[in-house]
């Protein structure tokens, strides 16, 4: 099966550089990914296409970009499955174009350092480690497996309004250690989640669920964490 | 303060939870208001001025219309300033809207609390 990929170009040491599109045709096979079909035109046809790549398994989170104008992984998205003679490929929304399809992803990682992602507990650590129960686990398990690919934060109609706000990629990643039974770091955590730029920009608009490659119930969890900042104020 | 929070407070917890529970009094104090204008006839089997204007020389009933009329006004105020919030990107802009929007949030308040007081 022939086809044809649009894709978003930006080069900027061009003089006057502009996005535009170029298109490329790739013979393509059963199994074969949107990122072996970028590797194909890259290696084949154009070496001057830029983009992210790094395990090709849905692990490193680096390919995610516009793939028919849904955010995704490149090298989750099966070509044939999609059944289109024309793929376009966009970088992810919202976010600076360095070149082509590669983004700055600083603002992202700076709004999730914000949430402090990582657990907080001055306690003195037991004699082993500090246990959950199954039960407890439970409850994070889904925030565990984001792999920050940005997907969901650059689909947020509210992130693309403000680019302050800190995005439904570092709530998630809130939401993991607030529900954490052995975290105590609530109260750090709520200066950069209990304001206008933090958790009460999120609409539930649902575009952060639709745009997840590992189908994380990303509006769940920011729900969550809305009703525990509402009940320990108030 | 950024340029982009110019001319609105509101968007944080306060603003959230209590839009909330002002969504689900006005929900109920409409019903209350439907039922109580349109539909129940206290005696002689139709809704007259006379019946209205007894019923809202009762000072418990009068709170009530002022409190529905304060708690719509807030409740569509905060929404409409987050829509302000999320699409009004120009500051200048913005102050415009937002000025309208309070004026048309005094006028109504000062309107509504009028006809209730005044009409009894």
């Amino acid at each position: 099966m022939q086809v044809t990929f649009k894709i978003s170009r930006f080069d900027p040491q061009q003089e006057e550089a502009k996005q535009h599109y170029k298109s490329y045709t790739v013979q393509t096979s059963p199994g074969m990914t949107v990122l072996d079909a970028l590797n194909e035109i890259k290696w084949h046809q154009d070496g001057t296409l830029s983009y992210r790549k790094s395990c090709r398994s849905g692990i490193c989170g680096s390919c995610a970009m516009k793939i028919n104008g849904i955010n995704g992984l490149a090298c989750e998205t099966q070509i044939e499955p999609m059944k289109k003679k024309t793929i376009v490929l966009d970088p992810l929304p919202s976010f600076e174009v360095i070149k082509d399809l590669a983004v700055n992803m600083d603002p992202f990682f700076e709004h999730l350092a914000a949430v402090k992602p990582y657990l907080i507990n001055e306690e003195p650590p037991p004699d082993r480690e500090r246990l959950q129960s199954p039960e407890e686990f439970k409850r994070i398990s889904d925030p565990i497996a984001c792999i920050l690919c940005m997907s969901c934060t650059s689909s947020c109609p509210s992130f693309w309004t403000d680019p302050e706000y800190i995005g439904p990629a570092a709530l998630y990643k809130a939401y993991r250690y607030e529900f954490d039974t052995r975290d105590k770091g609530s109260e750090e955590r709520l200066e950069a989640l209990d304001n206008r730029h933090g958790l009460w920009r999120c609409h539930t608009i649902f575009n952060c669920m639709d745009a997840c490659p590992k189908n994380l119930k990303i509006t769940h969890g920011i729900s969550l964490l809305k009703r525990k900042v509402i009940a320990e104020k108030y | 303060m950024s340029d982009r929070d110019r001319g609105i407070r509101s968007g944080g917890a306060f603003s959230w939870f209590f839009q909330r529970i002002s969504g689900v009094f006005l929900l109920l104090a409409l019903l209350v208001h439907f039922w109580v204008l349109h539909f129940s006839a206290p005696d002689h089997g139709e809704i007259t001025f006379g019946s209205v204007m007894e019923r809202l020389n009762n000072p418990l009933w009068r709170a009530f219309d002022i409190l529905f009329v304060v708690t719509a006004v807030y409740h569509a105020m905060n929404g409409a300033l987050l829509i302000v919030q999320d699409y009004i990107r120009a500051t200048g802009l913005r102050m415009i809207v937002v000025a309208g929007l309070w004026i048309g949030a005094l006028y109504f308040l000062i309107v509504g609390s009028m006809t209730i007081l005044g009409l009894a």
